[in-house]
């Protein structure tokens, strides 16, 4: 397979944008000079650690914090009594996801009660981080342990134990339940009659499926510091998807004005949502208020895994209805996300997006966002998207074995076009589902034979596919020049994923220049206007318009200069090419460099902005096709040839397209095979990289990628983000493989080895020894 | 005038209909106006301070609506939808 | 991770003292994969960290033409794991050291480290034992000898008393017409713990071709690794056939006496043992037919089995 991939460039031709620079962070990552949240080191700082419920759901009776205190090298110890008590039902925007603040507040610190393992309940500063550790052994909490509930769907039962004696289920037509429960939202989407619909129907499947809690998987931990001035000022250093984001929730939390607020972010070793929400932040900065020093915290694997929101586990049942020729006529989702302790799973955006990628005429979607003893779940990549997609792709696959239909020739069939409706009732503008389906059917490896396998090797060839929105919310960049022509482009854009160079080539593109020439920085909260997360794959889409827009404004303003410098009107000058001329006489030109190194004498410094705040969304769909092997004596799967082809509307810098497309398919394949929070009584039993396994590179092929381009209907270049479509088809394609290998369907994540060796074996399809030990 | 989009919900408030034209030229005016023709609606669509609420959304064109004095075309589209809320709070639509 | 002293001497009495001094505090360090994160997540404590490294019989790998391999207790796995004399006399070995970790960790992990934690379910353990190594241990009371076989006592703990250092691990030339091999079964395809592991080493009578001496060791079975001896016998005498190789397979799960947890049931883990003695003799068996020993006697070369492939 090609390392490279496919571009299937369109209509017009650019410059800068489609070719391959090198990324303008690169150089300071492969040499290690990045700075990232555990890099900060300020004078006089302290470490700070917290102390962690060991019980995942207990009324804590007391918190003794004396002993502690006495330590000689303690300068600061915190409880939820140093928080600022949050009584209202505001609601904290974290920009991908929301939260109620006084639930976030219980997510930083414990008020008086326990509803995960490894809720945070008091928290040290020290002057060494031995010494913390030791103090925050000395604190002494006293618990009441109260009963687990660990199962969603066991959850909702009427007499499960309550985690909030004042949770009511919200119902979908925005009433409130009766009694309390475990419930914290019923959602509901219909359309037509789904009864009707399924007794028209020719072929009616219904399944059910279960999927495991799962992380993010961020290589680099939390990390944060804190300076509280004696003046009031706060000064927060972190590894964040969003500055302003963070900024927002420490001013909601703390109850401070925002104005005090700087918060300074730094590179991000990997993020996919977990990095919106704040864990860290605001203790450091109670900490270093109350020791008059600068603190910084840092977790271990074990409290990522434990203390930081991962993704909803999920229980969705799914039933679709085709008449003979394929086509969908009926269709019903009932969908159980697990919030962890908290409300606020992305089932919404389950709900939405499961069905939405094909016209069903009739169908009724019933969602759950229900809260369980474990940590309160944040967005992953597309949240909510794979887990629908998991179920609907998966039954879609049965009906085209059962129809006797070629997989992808059922999708086309029924895939959406601009102007159906999504499930929620907006239309789509463009989209490019159809595109990308027909790139799936033309590609060498669908229309290759699948390999054959052997006796005890089965091999099978799956496809599934999925979308993400592809958001836009709020951007703000500047520009400003320099005199060797230079131009410092400052975003508030967290740089996950090479965003800086994609960036920076849309001003070269624009200016003229080439993307070494743009030097992009990612500005801290005092420095730049704001800017929503990096997330909801809007960056390059929402913050690309942005510099865009800036290349406008600052070309505008440039061309007055020029004007001077060649003696004409503004009106009278044209631009491009990164030339200014006189469109009546071209021979009287002058480059933007030389426009830039004459600011001083044409009137001073230019400054030029670009702001977006709002754009239509740009959807973004994606299919993979992947090959796997399965040994029918261990259960165990290979992945052997994996294709995944997406619509990017235009892809600016290709590379950093496929690395997108094969990253996310690498996480869903970990999702699909491996990965899983392992709980026994609320207690996580596999809290480290070693038994929490993500794939490495000796468990995945080179990932071909096929960018497909359908420009979006709306800012430039016809740009879609690309960063989370491509987690959603991965689970169902993998699971489509091994059905088509094997016969058997596993409807349940991960289909790790012991998994579908007991599923074969359950179906009579196991070879080997399997009465080896029933004499032995 | 306006299409407005009306969540499943909501239908029986409207007989059963997804789809009503409600005349006005801004969010502000045609939410007037729809509660003015089914008054039923209010309690579902705003909380007792006249706010919207929080369990919805509404998208103007595709866009997702801050203020309701966002203008509203001839042919415009307003849609009243479940706000996708926790994990997913993206301000635009398709 | 807790403060701790650190000691890196130079002669193997010098760490026998340091160790015999601290009355069981301290903890000999060489690749430290092992070591480091016990000590950082608690599961071990010392008030001592003895680094070996630089104590050169500890570093040494050496081969003697007549008593065999000797791997001193540091030697990085990736050193084993490269030595053409491993790769010919012990493909078990061999194939263990390359599958350990990573290839980083292999580059820091030490064989006799990996004896020395104890873990059940240790990938250079069933190797050496199929293959008759033996432990070299100094301590106060001069050195001594014990088969690895009865070097790990439970999960984490060994043989080794106070004061007591592994130096060195021998490995004797097996006799002619001997292979092996070593497999286990791992959800990932690196940085993974065995579910299950299994090490078998044949050697056939030149004579009949059946099988003279048979060694099978599992690991991640029980609470250290162990022999499978009901298969062993069964397989005594008999030729590598299919039938055959499956019924001991079927025997091997005896030996097994597993947990169940996070990585496995003990269901699933008898059923591995099966599956992956099965593959481990066929694989043997594979050596020995690539190397001529299956022909009928008297068109013997006379070659070690193992001999084409060194």
């Amino acid at each position: 397979m090609s390392a490279t991939g496919k571009h299937r460039a369109s209509g017009q031709t650019y410059r800068v944008i489609g070719t391959r620079p090198i990324r303008h962070d690169a150089y300071d990552k492969v040499t290690g000079r990045a700075r990232f949240g555990a890099d900060v080191r300020l004078p006089g700082m302290l470490y700070g650690v917290l102390v962690r419920s060991p019980h995942p759901h207990a009324r804590i009776k007391s918190v003794d914090t004396r002993r502690a205190r006495e330590h000689p090298a303690v300068r600061a110890v915190v409880t939820a009594a140093d928080m600022p008590s949050i009584d209202s039902e505001a609601v904290a925007e974290l920009g991908e996801g929301a939260i109620e603040l006084r639930y976030a507040s219980e997510i930083i610190l414990a008020r008086d009660k326990v509803v995960f393992r490894g809720q945070p309940v008091a928290a040290v500063a020290a002057t060494s981080l031995q010494a913390a550790r030791e103090a925050a052994r000395l604190i002494e909490v006293e618990y009441e342990p109260l009963p687990v509930v660990q199962d969603p769907v066991a959850a909702m039962a009427p007499d499960a134990p309550l985690l909030h004696q004042d949770l009511y289920t919200v119902t979908p037509g925005g009433g409130k339940a009766e009694r309390p429960s475990n419930v914290a939202k019923h959602v509901q989407y219909e359309r037509g009659d789904a009864a009707a619909g399924f007794a028209a129907a020719d072929v009616v499947i219904a399944r059910e499926f279960r999927t495991a809690m799962v992380h993010q998987g961020y290589i680099e931990p939390q990390a944060a510091a804190a300076a509280w001035e004696h003046d009031g000022r706060l000064t927060v250093w972190t590894t964040t998807q969003g500055a302003f984001s963070a900024r927002q929730q420490l001013a909601d939390l703390l109850q401070i004005p925002v104005g005090r607020i700087k918060v300074i972010p730094m590179e991000v070793g990997g993020g996919f949502g977990g990095k919106i929400q704040v864990y860290l932040e605001p203790i450091a900065a109670l900490l270093s208020r109350q020791a008059g020093r600068p603190v910084k915290m840092w977790m271990t694997r074990a409290e990522v895994f434990t203390g930081t929101g991962p993704g909803s586990g999920t229980y969705i049942r799914c039933k679709l209805g085709a008449k003979r020729d394929g086509e969908l006529v009926a269709a019903e989702l009932y969908m159980v996300y697990d919030a962890g302790a908290f409300p606020g799973s992305p089932v919404g955006a389950g709900a939405v997006t499961g069905l939405s990628p094909y016209r069903i005429p009739n169908f009724r979607v019933d969602g759950f966002d229900v809260v369980t003893n474990k940590p309160r779940v944040q967005s992953y990549r597309a949240p909510g998207a794979p887990q629908a997609a998991f179920a609907v792709e998966t039954v879609l696959d049965e009906l085209a074995q059962a129809l006797d239909m070629d997989p992808v020739d059922l999708r086309l069939k029924n895939a959406a076009v601009e102007g159906d409706r999504l499930v929620y009732g907006a239309p789509f503008n463009r989209i490019g589902f159809r595109e990308v389906l027909q790139a799936v059917r033309d590609h060498p490896h669908y229309k290759a034979p699948v390999p054959g396998g052997a006796k005890t090797y089965a091999v099978g060839r799956g496809v599934a596919a999925g979308f993400w929105f592809g958001g836009s919310m709020t951007s703000t960049v500047h520009l400003t020049f320099n005199a060797d022509g230079t131009v410092n482009l400052v975003a508030g854009s967290s740089d996950l994923s090479g965003s800086r160079a994609s960036l920076a080539m849309i001003v070269a593109e624009e200016l003229g220049l080439e993307p070494d020439d743009v030097k992009p920085v990612v500005a801290d909260t005092d420095t730049v206007g704001y800017n929503d997360v990096t997330g909801g794959s809007r960056t390059t889409y929402a913050t690309g318009a942005a510099c865009w827009r800036a290349c406008q404004d600052a070309i505008a303003q440039l061309k007055a200069r020029a004007a001077k410098l060649l003696e004409a009107d503004p009106e009278a000058v044209a631009f491009g090419g990164g030339e200014f001329w006189l469109w009546e006489e071209p021979q009287y030109r002058i480059s933007i460099k030389e426009v830039a190194a004459s600011l001083q004498k044409t009137g001073g410094p230019i400054f030029a902005k670009g702001i977006v705040n709002g754009l239509k969304m740009a959807p973004a769909f994606g299919a993979h096709i992947v090959d796997v092997g399965v040994d029918l004596e261990t259960g165990k799967v290979d992945i052997l040839r994996y294709t995944a082809v997406q619509d990017a509307g235009r892809a600016i810098h290709p590379a950093s397209v496929e690395g997108q497309l094969q990253g996310g398919a690498a996480q869903g394949v970990g999702w699909a095979l491996f990965e899983e929070y392992v709980y026994d009584q609320g207690v996580m039993r596999n809290p480290t990289f070693l038994d929490y396994r993500l794939p490495t590179a000796l468990d995945l092929p080179m990932i071909d990628t096929v960018i497909v381009e359908v420009p979006a209907s709306d800012g430039p270049y016809g740009v879609r983000g690309v960063g989370e479509t491509p987690i959603v088809p991965p689970l169902a394609a993998v699971a489509n493989a091994i059905a088509r290998a094997t016969g058997v369907r596993v409807r349940e994540l991960p289909m790790s080895p012991e998994r579908v060796w007991r599923a074969l074996a359950a179906a009579g399809r196991a070879e080997g020894l399997f009465a080896s030990h029933a004499d032995g | 005038m306006p299409n407005v989009w009306v969540p499943s919900p909501m239908r029986d408030v409207t007989g059963g209909r997804h789809t009503v034209n409600i005349p006005g030229k801004t969010v502000r005016e045609v939410l007037a106006n729809l509660l003015e023709r089914y008054p039923e609606a209010r309690q579902r669509l705003l909380r007792d301070d006249g706010s919207l609420h929080p369990h919805l959304m509404l998208l103007a064109d595709g866009v997702q609506v801050d203020g309701w004095d966002a203008p509203l075309e001839e042919d415009s589209e307003l849609v009243i939808a479940a706000a996708l809320g926790g994990g997913s709070v993206v301000k635009a639509a398709p | 991770m807790e403060a701790f002293a650190y000691a890196a001497p130079s002669t193997v009495a010098e760490a026998v003292r340091l160790l015999a001094a601290a009355n069981g505090s301290a903890r000999p360090l060489a690749g430290g994969t092992d070591l480091i994160p016990q000590l950082q997540e608690g599961r071990r404590r010392a008030g001592l960290v003895v680094d070996v490294k630089r104590i050169p019989e500890l570093a040494e790998l050496r081969w003697d033409p007549t008593s065999g391999l000797s791997i001193g207790a540091a030697v990085p796995l990736v050193d084993v794991a490269r030595s053409p004399r491993v790769r010919r006399h012990f493909p078990a070995l061999h194939a263990a050291c390359g599958i350990i970790g990573s290839v980083m960790i292999q580059h820091r992990a030490s064989l006799g480290g990996n004896l020395c934690n104890a873990a059940p379910s240790a990938d250079g353990i069933p190797p050496l034992m199929v293959h008759d190594a033996q432990a070299v241990i100094a301590g106060p009371g001069g050195t001594r000898r014990a088969a690895v076989e009865a070097f790990c006592t439970g999960p984490g703990q060994t043989c080794l008393g106070p004061g007591e250092l592994l130096v060195a691990i021998e490995v004797p030339i097996p006799p002619a017409l001997t292979s092996s091999h070593y497999l286990r079964f791992t959800p990932r395809n690196e940085m993974d713990i065995a579910v299950a592991g299994v090490g078998a080493a044949v050697t056939l009578d030149p004579a009949t071709g059946a099988c003279a001496r048979v060694r099978i060791a599992l690991g991640a079975v029980a609470p250290t690794p162990v022999r499978a001896a009901a298969a062993e016998e069964y397989l005594s005498g008999k030729t590598l056939t299919d039938d055959h190789i499956e019924q001991a397979a079927r025997l091997a799960v005896k030996a097994a006496r597993p947990i169940s947890d996070v990585r496995g049931s003990a269901e699933y883990r008898r059923h591995l043992v099966a599956v992956l003695t099965r593959r481990a003799l066929a694989a043997v068996r594979a050596r020995l037919l690539a190397a001529g020993a299956g022909r009928p006697p008297g068109q013997e070369t006379g070659q070690q089995a193992h001999g084409t492939e060194g």
